[in-house]
C-alpha cells in the first residue's frame, strides 16, 4: 500500500493528465474543482485510484475531499466509509 | 380523443384517456396485481389498489415539494420504482425511467450520461433508492444549479393524498431514454394518448386481459420492463417482476415460476434466450411445464432463428409450442413496439440472396401503419428493401431540449432502420443509423471510433468504422 505522499503523486500525475498539463503544476491544497477537473473527470480519476491501489472508495468520496491532499489522506486510510 | 380509427381495428380502454384513469379503474375491478421477486429472494405483493393509494400519497409529497420539470427516476428496485412512477403520473410531473447508477461500481461514462441527461432539463428532481440518495445529493449539489435536486423513496412518503384531478392526455406521461446510447442522450416524448395507443396495440394483439398473467425479468427503466407493467394495469391481469441480475444468476428459477404460475406471456431479448438455452436446468420441469404460455415475445434486437429453433428445441418437450414464439420489431419513437407477432400468427421466415435466414417481426400493431420508402422518397412494394417508416397516435412528438424532428411533414416517422414486407410481414434487413446494439443496449458507430481512437493514441478522423 502506498503512503499518503505517493498517493499524492499519483493523483497529481492523474489529475495534470486529464487537464493536459504536467504533474508539477498541480497544487495538492486546491480543490479539484477550481484546478479545473469536474465531476466526470473526478470519477475517472478515482476509479483509477481504485484499480491502481485495489481499495474500496465510496463515490461520495470523491465529492467529500475537495483537494489532492485531504482525498490522498482518505485513500491512504484505507478508504471505505466516506467522513 | 379520435378512436374511430382504432375501434375498426383494435382495443381501447372502456373508460380512460389517461394513464392515471387506468390505475383508477383497475384499482377498484381487478383485485390482481404486481409481484416482485428481489434480488435477496424477498417476495412482495403489490395490488393495484395498493399501488393506487400509495401513488396519490407520494403525489402529495410530489406538489408540496413544488417539483416541477421532470423526474428522473434513478430506482433500482422495482417496487420503489413502479410506485415513485405513480407518484409522478399522478402529480402531473412526466418521469424518465433510468438505469441506476451501482453505487459500488461507478463507470465514468454512465455518470457523463446521466449529467448530460440532468443538463437536457432545466428543471429536474432525481429520485432515487435510499441507499444513493446521498450520492445523488452530492451529485446535484456540485452541479451548483438550484433547479436539480435529489430526493430519496423515504422523502416521498405522506399520510395524506393528492385530490386527483382531471388529467390532458396530450400532457407527456414519460420521457424514455434509449438505454445506454452514450453519445447526446436523446429522450423520446411520451404523452399519454401515445402511450394509450401503444397499449391498445398490445392488448389487441395478445388479447390481454384480467386473466393474463405475464412474467418479465427486464429492468422497469427498459420498454420491455417499463410498458408491460403499464399494459397490465391497463387490462388489470397479473404480472411477475423479477430483477434482471437474479435472472442472469439463476435463470432456472425464472422458468419456475413460469410453470407454477401458469404463466400466459413472458418477454425477453434475444441475448435473454440464449441465457436461458445455456443455462436453465430443466431437470424439475415435466410435459406441461410451460403449455400455458402463449407468449414467448422477443425483441428490442435483432431475432435470430438459430436462436428461436435451439429453445423450441430444449422447452419444446417441456411445453413450449412453437406457435409461443413472438419476435416483434420495438423502437422507442412508438413506444414499444412497430410490428409484433401476433397471439394466433406463427413466426415466419425469409431467405435473403445471399442465403442468409432473417426471422420475421409480425404485422404492425392495431392503429399503426408501416410503409417501405427508397432513398428518393418512393414508396416500394412488397419484397423490396428500404427505411421502414411508421404512422401511428403512439408515435412521440419528439425528443425533450432538442429541435430534431423524427417525423416528416405527414406524420411518417424515418425509424432509420432497413427493412421489407413480405406477406404483410416486416424483416429488419439493417440500419441506416449507424449503431450496433450489444445485449439491448445501443451503441452509435462515432461511440466506437472515438473509444478506439482514444485507446490507440490515433488522432481523430483516423479511425472510419462502417455498419456492415
Amino acid at each position: 500500500m502506498m503512503n499518503k505522499e505517493e498517493i499524492v503523486e499519483l493523483l497529481k500525475k492523474e489529475v495534470a493528465d486529464v487537464l493536459d498539463t504536467t504533474p508539477d503544476t498541480i497544487d495538492e491544497d486546491e480543490s479539484f474543482m477550481r484546478l479545473g477537473v469536474d465531476s466526470v473527470d473526478a470519477i475517472k480519476i478515482m476509479n483509477t485510484i481504485k484499480s491502481t491501489l485495489d481499495v474500496e472508495v465510496s463515490p461520495v468520496a470523491i465529492f467529500e475531499y475537495k483537494t489532492i491532499s485531504d482525498f490522498a489522506e482518505y485513500v491512504a486510510n484505507g478508504g471505505e466509509d466516506a467522513e | 380523443m379520435d378512436y374511430k380509427k382504432f375501434v375498426e381495428c383494435g382495443y381501447h380502454h372502456p373508460t380512460a384517456n389517461t394513464l392515471q384513469e387506468t390505475l383508477a379503474y383497475t384499482a377498484k375491478n381487478s383485485a390482481n396485481g404486481i409481484t416482485i421477486h428481489s434480488l435477496n429472494g424477498d417476495v412482495y405483493f403489490l395490488s393495484y389498489k395498493e399501488l393506487f393509494e400509495k401513488a396519490k400519497r407520494y403525489a402529495n409529497t410530489i406538489k408540496q415539494k413544488n417539483i416541477k420539470g421532470a423526474v428522473l427516476l434513478c430506482i433500482e428496485d422495482s417496487k420503489s420504482f413502479i410506485l415513485a412512477l405513480w407518484g409522478c403520473l399522478f402529480a402531473g410531473i412526466p418521469a424518465a425511467p433510468l438505469e441506476s447508477l451501482r453505487s459500488n461500481e461507478i463507470k465514468e461514462e454512465d455518470y457523463s450520461r446521466l449529467i448530460n441527461i440532468c443538463r437536457t432539463h432545466k428543471e429536474c428532481t432525481i429520485i432515487s433508492d435510499d441507499a444513493n440518495a446521498e450520492f445523488y445529493n452530492k451529485m446535484t449539489e456540485i452541479m451548483d444549479d438550484p433547479n436539480k435536486q435529489c430526493l430519496s423513496m423515504s422523502e416521498l412518503e405522506n399520510d395524506s393524498e393528492i385530490d386527483v384531478k382531471k388529467f390532458d392526455e396530450n400532457d407527456i406521461a414519460i420521457i424514455q431514454y434509449s438505454s445506454g446510447s452514450t453519445g447526446v442522450p436523446k429522450g423520446a416524448k411520451l404523452t399519454h394518448r401515445n402511450i394509450m395507443y401503444a397499449m391498445g396495440g398490445l392488448v389487441d394483439a395478445f388479447q390481454l386481459s384480467e386473466k393474463t398473467r405475464i412474467a418479465i425479468w427486464s429492468p422497469q427503466f427498459h420498454n420491455l420492463g417499463l410498458f408491460i407493467h403499464i399494459v397490465m394495469i391497463q387490462v388489470g391481469g397479473s404480472i411477475d417482476i423479477f430483477n434482471p441480475i437474479s435472472y442472469v444468476q439463476n435463470p432456472t428459477a425464472f422458468f419456475k415460476v413460469v410453470a407454477e404460475k401458469k404463466i400466459n406471456i413472458i418477454t425477453s431479448n434475444n441475448f435473454g434466450v440464449e441465457w436461458a438455452i445455456k443455462n436453465v436446468d430443466t431437470s424439475g420441469f415435466d410435459e406441461n411445464s410451460f403449455s400455458s404460455l402463449l407468449a414467448y415475445i422477443v425483441g428490442s434486437e435483432v431475432v435470430s432463428e438459430n436462436t428461436l429453433k435451439r429453445i423450441f428445441e430444449k422447452f419444446g418437450e417441456f411445453g413450449l409450442k412453437k406457435k409461443a414464439l413472438k419476435p416483434c420489431y420495438g423502437l422507442t419513437e412508438a413506444v414499444l413496439a412497430g410490428a409484433i407477432t401476433f397471439l394466433n400468427d406463427d413466426y415466419t421466415t425469409v431467405k435473403t440472396e445471399e442465403g442468409n435466414t432473417l426471422v420475421g417481426n409480425g404485422r404492425p400493431l392495431s392503429g399503426l401503419e408501416i410503409r417501405i420508402v427508397d432513398d428518393n422518397g418512393n414508396i416500394l412494394p412488397e419484397g423490396k428493401a428500404g427505411e421502414i417508416q411508421i404512422k401511428s397516435n403512439a408515435v412521440t412528438s419528439g425528443y425533450i431540449g432538442s429541435d430534431e424532428v423524427c417525423c416528416d411533414a405527414e406524420g411518417w416517422l424515418l425509424t432509420g432502420d432497413i427493412g421489407f414486407l413480405q406477406d404483410g410481414k416486416l424483416y429488419i434487413s439493417g440500419r441506416k443509423k449507424e449503431m450496433f446494439i450489444v445485449r439491448g443496449h445501443n451503441y452509435m458507430i462515432h461511440d466506437f471510433e472515438h473509444e478506439i481512437t482514444a485507446a490507440s493514441g490515433m488522432s481523430d478522423n483516423q479511425i472510419a468504422l462502417c455498419a456492415d
